[in-house]
């Protein structure tokens, strides 16, 4: 039987959460690629200069696999090789960061001829500690440039917070068919 | 993204004003302002005098008066000091004025659930689509809303094609698109708009692989995607 797979990919900042949101999905602690943080801007020990990767066995030789792209800008490079042939997108933004609206803008800019026709969906981290820009500015941020994907506060910590995010994809793609 | 937009009609929500307690040559002001500004507002305003309303309109010397409306707007005479309210016209009634307080009316009423009333009944071959996802305000963290707003997105749906899918009741579905209606974010089209738009709107996905409602079931399955 032809192996099935299907592929999702977490984008975002470093530090957003998306290494955490494979984890909640993956069936095998995920393949990450992370190194000593020397980013004196980014609280956190490790982070992924690679990519992430887990994956998630649907039985009858299907599986889902999940990918990380690397946070830094100086990848950007590989996001896009990354997205591609991507049964969805999911953005993760990091609401504490200095400038969440304008690191959005970022991935917006480089996913820009992919969104109008990928499945995507944006999850906003953090939003308890830092509430300011709402979750309503940043579908604001999609619809002046004529884009309108979910836009939900996630807890990547939370299973089901993912999986929410991964539904709505999935809905997408279901409508797509 | 949005192309339905371009060519699909849009229904404006229905707001009624009712005025109570203004002289005649209130109401006359009221009635030519909404007729040559009316193009100006996001909603259809009517004038009742009776019945059901969203927004209560009435003259200064009604105090203290007990209203069921969404939101008040009193007219009051130059000097009384009342037009000092926020929701208060001085008279003599100025258009900017008049159009400036219902322009503020429909945005209190849109950002405020409990205070947006049912709309009118759909056509029964409405279909709908999403032009911008709906504020955290209206979601209400609410699953469900959550993924009905997602099955409107893609591509234009009916009543009855969003609630098969997504599993939903069709009374809670229809709640929700009467919500939505009313935040002016819902392009509203009948079925012969549909079949017109159906070719322009063809997008493609990003992944050209096919699949079946079966494939995304497995899918959810898969991956423990359960409350559905």
């Amino acid at each position: 039987m032809a192996m099935t797979q299907h592929k999702i990919v977490f984008s975002g900042p470093p530090g957003a959460g998306k290494t955490t949101a494979i984890a909640m999905l993956s069936d095998t602690p995920p393949v990450v690629t992370d190194v000593r943080n020397t980013d004196a801007g980014l609280s956190k020990e490790l982070t992924t200069v690679g990519l992430d990767f887990g994956q998630a066995d649907l039985g009858n030789g299907q599986c889902v696999r999940l990918f990380g792209t690397p946070g830094q800008l100086r990848f950007d490079f590989m996001w896009r090789i990354i997205a591609t042939d991507a049964l969805g997108l999911v953005i993760l933004i990091d609401n504490t960061r200095p400038d969440p609206l304008d690191d959005f803008a970022t991935y917006l800019d480089a996913y820009a001829d992919l969104l109008p026709t990928i499945n995507c969906a944006v999850g906003i981290g953090r939003t308890g500690e830092c509430p300011l820009p709402t979750v309503d500015q940043f579908s604001s941020l999609l619809a002046e440039r004529g884009l309108a994907f979910p836009v939900l506060p996630v807890d990547v910590r939370r299973r089901e917070d993912v999986l929410m995010l991964v539904d709505t994809v999935l809905i997408q793609a279901e409508m797509r068919t | 993204m949005n192309r339905e937009a371009a060519t699909a009609p849009q229904v404006k929500r229905e707001l009624r004003l009712h005025l109570q307690n203004l002289n005649d040559n209130d109401l006359a002001k009221v009635n030519a302002f909404l007729r040559i500004g009316g193009e100006r507002l996001q909603c259809d305003w009517t004038v009742v005098f009776d019945g059901e309303f969203e927004v209560l309109m009435r003259g200064n010397d009604l105090h203290g008066t007990a209203s069921p409306a969404a939101a008040t707007v009193c007219l009051a005479d130059a000097g009384t000091g009342q037009h000092d309210a926020v929701e208060a016209l001085a008279r003599p009634l100025q258009y900017e004025a008049l159009l400036d307080a219902l322009s503020a009316m429909e945005n209190r009423i849109a950002s405020t659930p409990a205070l947006r009333a049912v709309p009118r009944a759909f056509p029964p071959d409405a279909r709908f689509r999403l032009l911008r996802w709906p504020s955290a305000d209206l979601l209400q963290g609410d699953r469900d809303r959550q993924r009905l707003a997602s099955f409107l997105l893609t591509r234009l749906v009916s009543l009855d094609e969003l609630a098969r899918l997504s599993h939903v009741g069709k009374p809670q579905c229809a709640e929700f698109l009467a919500l939505l209606a009313t935040t002016g974010t819902l392009d509203i089209a009948a079925a012969d708009a549909v079949a017109a738009t159906i070719t322009a709107r063809a997008e493609p996905r990003a992944n050209h692989q096919e699949f079946d409602a079966h494939h995304f079931a497995t899918i959810r399955h898969g991956l423990g995607l359960t409350w559905r």
